[in-house]
């Protein structure tokens, strides 16, 4: 219980963690990780035991890191745990909410013990479960919620306090698809609208893809690549040129033309051949050589990265 | 879907955050209405109310039979129990009390997993530890002393001489609450630490039974054996006893219970003890909660 309150730095970076280390006793859950994010709504992907909730429970302060250091808002969770969480909202991945009890009742309690007053948590509460969609529901028992209900009340209970940064772990766990929906148009609004910084932990790529704007891989607890979600997703550099029939009379003429041209796409589509772009403007070249053959052109498309070759290719970037 | 219209804009807080002081108060005041069913359903209300009426009550009726007694000149007035008797008339419902509320205080957030939820807010896990260790402290602590209270309005007001009274209630001020405090924070904590081990609220209830009335019943027959020697001070075992020692070294008198009485091993061993017991059982409710999982 200090006497100063300690409150984050206004300049500060959301996230910085600097060679952070986490050993268990069989397993190295986080392994030398150096990360500084900013503001936005951040994937965190990685396979399951990649690292992901043990880097929450360090952001969190409830677990101190082996080696290394961590900075949430410019505040050290390891030294400030909480007051950290006083600003920090966190959405377990497993249900966790009584069901004997409504939702405004335990959301208004566990505002205040996030340090709100209680008549700022009564008020709070209301507003927030208005937001989540629970308004009308808000003095029935959880454990008459359906599942989506119960996820966003668990939602409402990591906004109450208006945190700066809001920790949500696989958020969209046992929800149908329009419960799913649901739960990532309510996360988009968070972190757009409402202007708080989420961290969004998931192995799904779909839905980080649909909802985050930087993003964070991590695999076996190392950094595998950060950067916004536009590098991830952009353009290859490789057009793809797909034919009917006839693609090897197409590879040849293309190929005697000068151009950089590979007849086995990583889509292994046998009817599809890439031609790399290499700052000229092949387009109306394929064009008319396709036409000159006289094939059935389906499509010329720029290929785009999709999330998925992230963990399929060896990142080019870490090289391994 | 339900939240159609939901939109009419985010606010901010830009108001204070009082920090982890204010999170254990707010802990400590939500157990405490809970320990006594209030935000609950009535059924949740009937076996705290029962626990806290029942020991006035039975204060009530003592100082009517006092005044009745005294009004038809019965000399030995002395022998209606006051101040220092009472725990051992009601000690029954502090023991019930606990068992019903300790496992209700901590199993739910146990078996539903909201411990998740306390810990990763302004508190630690030690804080969580203490305010539920406060909060039925202080429920068992209403439940004793309330008769007290009764009876010590009782006295002041039954008596002609108003000045002499208060003053002679004044002097057992200190012993009632020295009685009272040990008498609940030991209930509690012994309660408690035994509730921290199962999320399940019927095992932890009937473990905390048995840890208060087994050792009794063993002390007691022992005791009853009249073997001699060292083998009185299993009475040491008997949690009850314990307390009942303590309540008789703070009044300075007797035992009351039976089997204290004849074990011999003074009053203020058996305080000492009773200390101990409540000291090792909130550090290992602390330590407890240091490892559960959350």
């Amino acid at each position: 219980m200090t006497a100063q309150p300690i409150e984050p730095g206004p300049d500060a970076p959301v996230v910085r963690v600097d060679a952070l280390t986490k050993r268990f006793e069989t397993v190295t859950a986080l392994d030398d990780l150096s990360l500084e994010l900013g503001r936005g709504i951040i994937g965190l992907v990685g396979a399951n035991g990649a690292g992901k909730s043990t880097l929450i429970k360090i952001l969190l302060g409830l677990l101190p890191p082996t080696s290394g250091s961590v900075a949430v808002l410019g505040i050290d969770p390891v030294v400030h745990g909480t007051a950290v969480r006083q600003y920090v909202g966190y959405m377990p991945e497993h249900n966790v909410m009584p069901p004997d009890i409504s939702a405004t009742e335990l959301v208004a309690h566990l505002a205040q013990l996030s340090g709100l007053p209680s008549t700022a948590a009564r008020e709070r509460t209301s507003d927030v479960l208005r937001h989540v969609g629970l308004y009308e529901e808000r003095y029935r028992p959880i454990g008459g919620y359906s599942t989506g209900m119960r996820q966003r009340a668990q939602l409402a209970q990591a906004l109450v306090h208006d945190p700066r940064l809001l920790l949500l772990d696989e958020p969209t766990n046992g929800l149908d698809p329009s419960g799913r929906d649901e739960m990532l148009e309510l996360i988009l609004r968070t972190g757009q609208d409402f202007g708080i910084t989420v961290i969004l932990a998931s192995h799904l790529l779909g839905e980080i893809e649909q909802v985050c704007d930087f993003l964070v891989a991590i695999d076996a607890g190392r950094l595998l690549r950060a950067d916004a979600m536009t590098e991830f997703t952009h353009e290859t550099g490789v057009l793809t040129v797909e034919v009917e029939n006839g693609r090897d009379a197409l590879v040849a003429a293309l190929t005697s033309l000068g151009l950089r041209v590979a007849a086995a796409p990583a889509d292994g589509d046998a009817r599809a051949l890439q031609v790399a772009l290499d700052g000229i403007d092949p387009y109306d070249l394929i064009r008319d050589t396709v036409a000159d053959l006289g094939l059935p052109l389906i499509r010329i498309e720029n290929r785009r990265h999709s999330l998925e070759d992230l963990f399929r290719d060896p990142p080019p970037a870490t090289g391994r | 879907m339900t939240g159609s219209i939901y939109d009419l804009g985010y606010r901010r807080y830009e108001g204070p955050r009082l920090g982890r002081r204010h999170a254990v108060s707010a802990l400590f005041r939500h157990s405490l209405r809970s320990v006594f069913g209030i935000g609950r359903s009535g059924r949740a209300k009937v076996l705290p109310f029962i626990c806290l009426g029942l020991p006035a009550l039975i204060a009530a009726i003592l100082l009517g039979v006092r005044a009745l007694a005294g009004r038809a000149g019965v000399e030995n007035l002395q022998l209606i129990p006051g101040h220092e008797g009472i725990f051992q008339l009601v000690a029954v419902f502090p023991t019930l009390f606990v068992a019903a509320q300790a496992p209700e205080l901590l199993g739910r957030d146990q078996r539903y997993r909201t411990l998740t939820l306390y810990f990763s807010r302004a508190l630690h896990r030690t804080d969580y530890a203490i305010g539920k260790l406060l909060a039925l402290t202080v429920g068992v602590g209403a439940i004793i002393l309330l008769p007290q209270v009764i009876t010590a309005a009782g006295n002041i007001l039954l008596t002609a001489d108003f000045g002499k009274a208060i003053g002679a209630e004044a002097g057992t001020l200190p012993a009632i609450v020295g009685s009272s405090a040990i008498i609940a924070v030991v209930s509690a904590a012994v309660a408690l630490a035994i509730a921290s081990l199962t999320p399940r609220r019927a095992y932890a209830t009937a473990a905390i039974f048995g840890v208060f009335i087994i050792p009794g019943i063993v002390a007691a027959v022992i005791i009853g054996l009249d073997l001699g020697g060292p083998s009185d001070w299993i009475i040491l075992i008997d949690i009850g006893s314990l307390l009942d020692g303590a309540n008789a070294w703070f009044f300075g008198v007797p035992a009351s219970g039976q089997a204290v009485f004849a074990s011999g091993v003074p009053t203020g061993v058996m305080t000492a003890a009773a200390i101990v017991v409540g000291a090792v059982a909130s550090a290992f409710l602390v330590a407890r909660y240091q490892r559960i999982a959350a």
